[in-house]
């Protein structure tokens, strides 16, 4: 178990300290290259600020990304635990969004109070299947799960476009009917976009760290993860734990999209994620992988990316400098992992 | 992680801890320097100008429908002194958010110009009456009429010989008659209602030339499935030119431009334009382009913000149209069009615009077309 320790300085060096510096170092080398677009760096970061946390339709906004993120954070999360890297999150996102949004048309309307809780159980389930195919090619063929996972992404979202055009296409635009009234998540700040989906997030980030703390299975994950040879002798089913790990990570994704579906668009239709899973994996990884870590991780990339559509209104930054700040950030990130390791704090 | 540094006229390398150290020091020099920066800063005073701001799906460099749209946003800024805002690639799962901070901030016209933001757009209007959201095609199928959404629509109806059809109408005409295979190639990003209607349009004047000519014609077709995939477009116009296809004809965004690089890339292929002059691109590949005049669209629509009469159209479901010269711009028409070509389209167009001739408005896509003479 390595998530509870808080007290000793390497360990606040290697949780804190190092990526702070590195989201600060970020915000200076973007800060460069505003001014040389032109622009102003702290109109620009003020627009970040403003525009992300500026007034509560802001924070709404904030939130409402944050969901997506925080859960395909988790489900990178839980499997790189087990040193199982699992880039599909896009893919088991979207597969959870076509579950929920089949399902929800196909049966009758039920009470939200049993409707929704069926419709997270398929989302979840959706995501996870998706995931047990690189799940099950890791464990029983040793097939490389990033190529896989990242291949299967593709799947998804092709099949969304097939069925917004086609096979579910309602009316003269490509998307599918409405989910019934009843299917929707409930909005917790009126007259926002801020749906009870964080809710989901966070709640699954507790479960994980739950998990993680103070139970055998969290225990195998992470000795897996560890020590695969190890595991094996100590008579952890590493394979089952490769699999385990993948599916929970991918049912998480499904929640995502149960999330996206029933809190945002409330019905099927294109580029419904804009790649939150990639942002999902920088914000685990900018969260030390840890559960807690990742709902603030989440938090600050949703942040980001509220405030960057800002800053290109109120700075006149283009958008293609708000990615290369959400570029740079995630090397520094990664930048500072690579520090920490360097330096013996982990 | 090493950095390089002289030590007694030796080159050592720097510990780790001396890295950290450097990014702290830069950190905090950054800090100051950007407090120092801010105070001093110039304080913008407020303006009582009327606001408006696009919603656009792709790249305002695009050469084509979002450059169009930003091109109008400046010329409603020279005519009508507005103050003007956009914001670029938002994507349908960002657009609720858009939408909103732009109400919020105050902005009076706030355009929707992607039918995926569609629900996002009117969903804010329910929330910010004060602000006129205008949407694509928005009250053209039963939509129920709103105070502040406008519909607005390329063609359809309320401009006979000015719609998408009879614009795609004479490039058909245009295409058949510039072929050397025999076999044409059309696509669009979706079957939306537009899309189809350009299709359509466009096979027919094909087919019309095709048979004045007793000429065998093939109309190869295909949706992308995407506005923006550059990638797609070009392995769209690839697959077309492989089946023998010298001449393609897209509408999109990127997908249009896509299609323009593949038929540079493969040579021997022309092509003609969508949603704006694309001419500027390449002269060489492009032979023409059908010009929508949006700026006009957005005068329009602006000025009837200005003067208070925005609620109007929204209550009855008026539509601006993009009106003026949706035709073939021919100060931009390739040199390789022959004199007769030439003289065959303007008599067409003269026609679309006096009524002999109606290009219906075909709204579910039909077979490729095959003509044999």
């Amino acid at each position: 178990m390595t998530l509870s320790p808080l007290f000793s300085v390497k360990i606040l060096l290697s949780k804190l300290l190092v990526p702070i510096v590195s989201v600060l170092l970020a915000f200076g080398i973007g800060a460069i290259c505003i001014l040389i677009c032109g622009a102003n760096p702290l109109v620009a970061y003020a627009s970040i600020i403003t525009g992300s946390l500026g007034s509560v339709t802001r924070i709404s906004e904030t939130l409402v990304k944050t969901t997506p993120i925080l859960l395909t954070g988790l489900c990178f999360l839980v499997a790189s635990k087990a040193k199982v890297f699992n880039i599909g999150g896009e893919g088991q996102l979207y597969m959870g969004a076509i579950a929920v949004v089949v399902t929800a048309l196909t049966l009758p309307p039920l009470p939200s109070i049993l409707f929704i809780p069926i419709l997270m159980l398929i989302g979840f389930l959706a995501g996870a299947t998706w995931a047990f195919i690189p799940g099950i090619l890791k464990a029983k063929l040793r097939v490389n799960e990033i190529i896989t996972s990242v291949l299967l992404n593709y799947i998804p979202i092709l099949l969304t476009e097939y069925l917004v055009l086609d096979a579910m296409r309602e009316g003269i635009l490509p998307q599918t009917a409405m989910i019934p009234s009843s299917a929707k998540l409930p909005i917790f700040i009126s007259g926002t976009r801020a749906h009870a989906g964080l809710l989901i997030g966070i709640a699954s980030a507790l479960v994980l760290y739950i998990i993680f703390e103070k139970t055998v299975l969290g225990y195998e994950i992470e000795a897996t993860g560890e020590n695969a040879g190890a595991a094996t002798a100590a008579g952890i089913k590493v394979n089952n734990i490769f699999l385990i790990s993948i599916c929970i990570g991918g049912g998480l994704a499904g929640l995502a999209g149960v999330g996206e579906i029933c809190g945002v668009q409330w019905r099927l239709k294109s580029g419904i994620s804009p790649g939150y899973s990639f942002y999902g994996v920088a914000a685990a990884l900018l969260g030390k992988n840890h559960p807690l870590g990742t709902i603030l991780s989440s938090l600050l990339f949703a942040a980001l990316i509220t405030g960057a559509e800002s800053m290109q209104r109120g700075a006149g930054v283009p958008i293609s400098f708000a990615y290369l700040i959400q570029g740079i950030l995630i090397i520094c990130v990664l930048g500072g992992e690579i520090l920490t390791r360097k330096m013996g704090l982990r | 992680m090493f950095l390089l540094f002289l030590d007694n006229g030796e080159i050592k390398m720097a510990s780790t801890k001396t890295w950290a150290l450097l990014a702290i020091v830069l950190v905090v020099i950054i800090v100051v320097g950007a407090v120092v920066y801010y105070v001093t800063l110039p304080v913008e005073p407020e303006t009582e100008k009327t606001k408006v701001a696009c919603l656009l799906p792709g790249s305002i460099n695009d050469h084509g429908w979002n450059q169009a749209w930003f091109t109008a946003l400046q010329v409603a800024e020279t005519e009508l002194g507005v103050e003007t805002a956009y914001s670029e690639a938002v994507t349908v799962a960002d657009a609720g958010g858009v939408f909103i901070d732009y109400a919020q901030r105050g902005f009076d016209l706030i355009w929707c110009l992607d039918f995926g933001m569609s629900d996002a757009a009117i969903a804010a209007a329910e929330d910010y009456p004060e602000s006129t959201f205008a949407v694509p095609w928005y009250g053209v199928h039963g939509e129920p009429p709103k105070e502040n959404i406008v519909g607005y629509v390329q063609g359809e109806g309320p401009t006979p010989g000015k719609g998408i059809q009879d614009a795609s109408y004479l490039a058909g005409i245009l295409a058949a008659g510039l072929t050397e295979s025999g076999i044409i190639g059309v696509y669009g990003a979706m079957p939306a209602i537009p899309v189809v209607a350009f299709m359509e349009g466009f096979k027919i004047g094909a087919k019309t030339y095709a048979e004045e000519n007793s000429m065998a014609l093939k109309c190869l077709q295909q949706f992308v499935g995407a506005w923006e995939d550059v990638s797609a477009g070009y392995e769209t116009t690839v697959s077309f030119i492989d089946a023998g296809a010298d001449l393609i004809y897209c509408i999109g965004d990127g997908i249009s431009f896509g299609g323009i690089m593949a038929a540079k890339a493969e040579g021997g292929v022309y092509v003609i334009g969508g949603a704006g002059d694309q001419r500027p691109i390449d002269p060489e590949i492009i032979v023409a382009s059908i010009d929508y005049d949006i700026p006009k669209e957005m005068l329009i629509m602006t000025e009837a913000v200005m003067n208070g009469t925005a609620a109007e159209w929204g209550s009855t479901s008026k539509w601006v149209e993009v009106g003026g010269n949706f035709l073939i711009d021919w100060d931009e028409v390739s040199d390789i069009v022959s004199s007769d070509l030439r003289t065959r389209i303007e008599d067409a167009q003269e026609d679309l615009l006096d009524g002999t001739i109606e290009v219906p408005f075909i709204t579910e896509i039909t077979p490729p077309l095959d003509y044999t003479p």
